[in-house]
């Protein structure tokens, strides 16, 4: 779960597991050592799974969700979501709107997307999408996307407030696991900072997909270039607005959030031009304030990292998938916080010995001095995707010695 | 740009508008505006 454009983080209840949490976390991000190493892990609905449910059997449960959650939230100690934590996509009201876009995948529970089966704007349509990007996006894209949205008015409204009550439905479980969430002190590292949305990827995720996307980027740069320069100043005004909230907060904790869709798909000169330039730009201010920026890195990306020099030391939290974390620690470990220490490869096909070997050697490389939070390369979805006796095991040790870490010599 | 109000008789917004201020759905209209925004971003991002 992230939060969009305009969304508020909800309020949290804070106790003094929150605030122990924070602390630590602080202390990582700025390259201290902390009392203990922050362990996170990435979920989507797999622990519907943990809880002995399938979510396709308690979609549009609120309490039914929420209790499935619980087990997971109850059993596997966790001190942050790096986003987070609850039911995202709402495929009921999504399909309320006659949206097909996503759907409960064949295992019952992953939610599946479609964007093969998405309209994708035309070529031709570069020019109105400059124009006015969202204006594009929400008066032609919406449009064509969501049958709801081509009928008569009154059908129209009426689908509409169909889709909105299935919203409330969903809000409620996710209010119920946030209230579990609070109850454990588990911090949502990211709802702590302003998002930075990439440019390209408006164009990526949302407009042409990712083939003509790639295939724009060689047939006609200057198209994508001229609308990501459009995106960027509507989405940076709208970014620099938020800086005053940060200005004199050094000694809080921010973090703020973006993310690689695009990005490892780019050559190097790609890269400087579609996402680092902009975000430099954009996220310098709130670097200058202390904030910090948690990257998901999705795709193998190590050859983009050095570029993060260029940013102030600890500026960056960085989630690695398919890299090696130990290339990346040799290459910028010194200068951007890694999140990284389970593979979930190993989650589900390794033994409980291997899990813990693999972890033991992530917090004896990279926790010393600050600088490493825990976290899988990938988030959990599936029902398949991790053996739980793995996961526990997995958690229990590193919530032990990742306590433990400054004094290893004793375990 | 065309937003459809001729070929349609409403916009978007203005159906979003319309729901935000139709208390039969939800009584509270801050919650109104909150899942209206969620719902709106989630279409703006369909991909």
């Amino acid at each position: 779960m992230i939060l969009r454009e305009g969304e508020k983080a909800p309020e949290r209840t804070i106790n003094e597991k929150y605030i122990e949490n924070c602390k630590n976390l602080y202390d990582s991000l700025n390259f201290v050592e902390p009392k203990k190493v922050p362990i996170g892990i990435e979920v989507g609905n797999w622990p519907v799974i943990y809880g002995g449910k399938l979510y396709k059997d308690v979609i549009g449960k609120p309490e039914e969700t929420a209790a499935a959650y619980y087990k997971f939230l109850d059993e596997v100690k966790i001190d942050y979501f790096w986003g987070g934590c609850g039911v995202g996509t709402n495929i009921k009201a999504l399909n309320a709107l006659g949206s097909e876009a996503y759907y409960i995948s064949h295992d019952g529970n992953t939610i599946g997307h479609n964007q093969v089966g998405s309209f994708i704007m035309p070529e031709e349509d570069y020019p109105q999408l400059i124009e006015d990007p969202f204006g594009y996006i929400k008066n032609v894209l919406i449009r064509q996307r969501v049958p709801s949205m081509r009928k008569d008015k009154a059908a129209a409204y009426e689908d509409l407030v169909e889709a909105l009550k299935f919203v409330k439905i969903q809000e409620r479980a996710n209010k119920l696991i946030s209230n579990k969430v609070d109850e454990n002190g588990t911090v949502s590292l990211c709802f702590s900072g302003p998002r930075f949305s990439v440019p390209l990827d408006t164009i990526f995720d949302t407009v042409r997909g990712f083939k003509n996307t790639l295939i724009d980027l060689r047939r006609r740069p200057e198209l994508v270039k001229e609308a990501t320069d459009k995106i960027f100043s509507i989405q940076n005004a709208a970014l620099q607005a938020q800086l005053p909230n940060f200005i004199g907060k050094r000694d809080e904790l921010h973090c703020g959030n973006t993310v690689y869709h695009s990005a490892c798909f780019l050559n190097d000169k790609q890269f400087d031009e579609y996402f680092f330039s902009y975000f430099k730009e954009g996220y310098m201010p709130f670097f200058n304030e202390g904030v910090h920026c948690y990257l998901k890195g999705e795709g193998k990306f190590l050859h983009t990292l050095d570029r993060y020099r260029e940013l102030p030391k600890g500026a960056m939290v960085i989630m690695l998938e398919e890299d090696d974390p130990f290339e990346v620690y040799k290459a910028v470990g010194d200068w951007v916080t890694i999140a990284a220490g389970m593979k979930v490869d190993l989650l589900k096909y390794g033994s409980k010995q291997d899990c813990i070997d693999y972890a033991k050697k992530c917090i004896d490389t990279f926790a010393p001095g600050g600088g490493f939070i825990f976290m899988t390369d990938r988030p959990l979805l599936g029902a398949n995707d991790a053996k739980f006796e793995n996961v526990v095991a997995t958690f229990e040790f590193v919530n032990d010695y990742g306590s433990k870490q400054s004094c290893k010599e004793v375990i | 740009m065309d937003n459809g109000k001729e070929k349609y008789g409403y916009t978007i917004d203005e159906l979003f508008e319309m729901a935000v201020n139709d208390s039969s759905w939800e009584a509270d209209k801050d919650l109104r505006e909150v899942y209206a925004l969620m719902l709106k971003n989630q279409l703006m991002n369909l991909t």
